[in-house]
C-alpha cells in the first residue's frame, strides 16, 4: 500500500475586501469524500481539518502562505483516480483551484496532495 | 499412493466436468466478449485513462494494419476520466441513468481458431440497472478512515512549514503533531500511536530540514500502513452488494476471414437477490443465436440458488430451454432440404464442494444436461472429484 505526493504549483490569491473573513475549503471528489480529509495552514499554524477553515481577513494573511494538504485513499475498485478542488470564499467572492486530479498506481494506494496559496 | 489415484480419477474426469459446466454459468458474463468467442485471450488490455485506451487500440493491429489475434479489451467508459463532483452518496444512491453509466463495461476480442483457421472478432457490452446496497455498514467504517487520514493531512501540513524559524528540529515536528492532532479532536489513542511510530523512526533522521521531511514521509507510510486493512474493508463492502441486482448483457461474434459475417449473437440478463456474500439466488434468461453450418437459437431461462459456508459450497440450478435448429439435410430423393427441429429442454444441476482437510476439498456435481438437436447422448452427468490446494487455502468457486 504505497504513498504517492503530489506537490501542485503553488497559487496566489489576492484579498479582495479589508473586513471578510477569508474562508478556504475543500471538495474531495471520485467518491472519497467520506474517507478522504484535509487540513488547512496558514504559515505553521494549523487552522482547520475537514471542515470550511476561516483563515482570517486580509490583513491577517497578507505575505502569509495558505497550506492545504489533502490526503485521500483509493477505496473504489472501478478506478484509480482520484481528485480535489480548493475553494477560496471570501464575502461573495469565490476563487476556486483546480480541479486537481491523479491516478494512484494501484487499489488501496494513499495521495497527498500539498497545494500552496500564496497570499497576497 | 490414493492420493495419485484420486489426481489421475480428476484428470480422466477433467473434460466431462468442464462439459457439464459450460453453460451452466446463471450469471451474465463477466466479459460478454470473451463468451461470445467461448475464449479467454492471453492478452488482456484494460486501460483505465482515455490516453492508455487509444495506445492500447493502436498496439491491435499490427504494421500492415491488420489485427492482431489472441487480444482481449475490456474498458469501463465512465471510469477512464476523474469525476471530482462525485460524493460517495451519490455514488453508493445514483439513479437509473448514473448506474448504467458507471457499471457500463464494454469488451472485445480476437482469436483464431484452431480448427477452421478463421479469424473471430468478438464484441460486447454490460451494465447494470440496479446495484443493490453495499453489504455492510460503510458509513461506520469509512468516519474511521477520515480520522486516521486526517492525521496525515495534518503531518504532510506540517512537513510544509519544515525550515529555520519554523520547524527545524524532529522534536519540534513530533510536538506539532502531537499538539495539532489534539486542537484536531483525533482520539487520544490514536495521537498516542502517533507519537509512539514518530519515536520509533525518529532516529534514522537529523534535524535538518531534508532529514525532518523524509522523516515526516517515514511516518506517513507508517501511519498508512496502519490503516491499510480498514481501507480494505470499505473497499470489499462498496464493491460487494447485497438486496436486488439487475444486469444486462450483449455481444456478437463475427468470423473476420469471411468477409465479417455474423456468426453468434448473445443477450443475457439476470436479476439476483443477494441475502449476503455468501447466499444468493438468482434468476436469468438468456438468447443465444448462431450461424455456422447450421443456424441454432436457443432461449434460456433459469433458477439458480448458491450457499457458501467455511467448509463447504452448495449450488443448485435449473433451466429451461427452447430450442430451435435448421440443420442442412437431403430428403428421400435427394435433394437439399433445411431440416427444422425444434423442442423444449431443460437442465438440473447440484454442485457441491466439501472441506476434507486443510487443501483439499471433494467436489460433486449431478444432474441433467440439455439434449442437443445434433447428438443423440444421455444428458444425466455425475463427477466426483478431488481438489487439493497447494497455495490457495478457499475452496474453488462454484460457477
Amino acid at each position: 500500500m504505497a504513498v504517492k505526493h503530489v506537490d501542485l504549483e503553488t497559487v496566489s490569491y489576492t484579498p479582495q475586501t479589508n473586513d471578510n473573513d477569508i474562508i478556504v475549503e475543500v471538495q474531495i471528489g471520485d467518491a472519497a469524500d467520506e474517507d478522504g480529509s484535509y487540513s488547512v495552514f496558514l504559515g505553521s499554524r494549523f487552522i482547520g481539518a475537514n471542515a470550511p477553515a476561516n483563515i482570517g481577513k486580509k490583513a491577517d494573511v497578507g505575505g502569509k502562505t495558505t497550506v492545504v494538504s489533502v490526503t485521500i485513499v483509493d477505496t473504489l475498485t472501478e478506478t484509480n483516480w482520484t481528485s480535489m478542488t480548493v475553494f477560496v470564499h471570501e464575502g461573495d467572492g469565490l476563487v476556486t483551484y483546480g480541479p486537481y486530479s491523479e491516478q494512484v498506481d494501484s487499489d488501496l494506494d494513499t495521495i497527498v496532495y500539498t497545494l500552496k496559496i500564496t497570499n497576497s | 499412493m490414493k492420493r495419485w489415484i484420486y489426481v489421475v480419477v480428476l484428470i480422466i474426469m477433467a473434460p466431462q466436468l468442464l462439459f457439464a459446466q459450460d453453460e451452466a454459468k446463471l450469471t451474465v458474463p463477466a466479459s460478454p466478449a470473451f463468451s461470445i468467442l467461448n475464449f479467454e485471450p492471453s492478452a488482456v488490455m484494460r486501460p483505465t485513462t482515455a490516453k492508455s485506451l487509444s495506445s492500447d487500440i493502436l498496439n491491435a493491429f499490427d504494421k500492415d494494419g491488420k489485427l492482431l489475434m489472441n487480444l482481449g479489451l475490456e474498458v469501463a467508459p465512465y471510469w477512464l476520466a476523474s469525476h471530482p463532483k462525485l460524493s460517495r452518496q451519490n455514488y453508493l444512491n445514483p439513479n437509473l441513468g448514473q448506474t448504467i453509466l458507471r457499471s457500463l463495461s464494454l469488451s472485445a476480442a480476437t482469436v483464431k481458431d484452431s480448427a477452421s483457421g478463421n479469424n473471430k472478432l468478438g464484441a460486447g457490452l454490460r451494465f447494470k440497472l440496479y446495484n443493490g446496497e453495499p453489504a455492510g455498514d460503510v458509513g461506520k467504517l469509512s468516519a474511521q478512515l477520515k480520522t486516521k487520514t486526517t492525521v496525515i493531512a495534518i503531518i504532510n501540513g506540517i512537513r510544509a512549514s519544515v525550515g529555520a524559524g519554523a520547524i527545524d528540529t524532529r522534536q519540534k515536528a513530533i510536538a506539532s503533531i502531537d499538539n495539532m492532532l489534539t486542537t484536531a479532536g483525533i482520539d487520544p489513542k490514536i495521537v498516542t500511536e502517533t507519537k509512539n511510530d514518530a519515536k520509533r523512526l525518529q532516529d534514522d533522521y537529523t534535524d535538518d530540514p531534508a532529514g525532518i521531511k523524509s522523516f515526516l514521509d517515514d511516518l506517513v507510510n507508517a501511519r498508512a500502513e496502519a490503516y491499510k486493512g480498514l481501507a480494505k474493508k470499505i473497499s470489499d463492502m462498496l464493491y460487494q452488494r447485497k438486496g436486488f441486482i439487475v444486469e444486462m448483457a450483449a455481444a456478437s461474434g463475427f468470423n473476420t476471414s469471411k468477409n465479417n459475417s455474423l456468426e453468434k449473437i448473445g443477450f443475457w440478463s439476470n436479476v439476483s437477490y443477494t441475502l449476503s456474500p455468501d447466499d444468493y439466488i438468482t434468476f436469468t434468461t438468456r438468447y443465444m443465436f448462431k450461424n455456422r453450418d447450421t443456424l441454432t437459437t436457443n432461449f434460456d431461462a433459469g433458477f439458480g440458488f448458491l450457499k457458501k459456508a467455511a467448509d463447504f459450497n452448495i449450488s443448485a440450478e435449473a433451466m429451461l430451454r427452447h430450442q430451435s435448429a435448421e440443420i442442412p439435410d437431403i430428403n428421400s430423393t435427394n435433394q437439399p432440404i433445411t431440416r427444422i427441429e425444434k423442442n423444449f429442454t431443460y437442465r438440473l444441476a447440484v454442485q457441491g464442494s466439501f472441506k476434507v482437510s486443510e487443501g483439499i476439498s471433494l467436489n460433486l456435481s449431478f444432474g441433467r444436461d440439455f439434449d442437443s438437436p445434433f447428438i443423440n447422448r444421455s444428458g444425466f452427468f455425475s463427477i466426483l472429484g478431488l481438489n487439493y490446494s497447494i497455495f490457495s487455502k478457499e475452496i474453488p468457486g462454484l460457477k
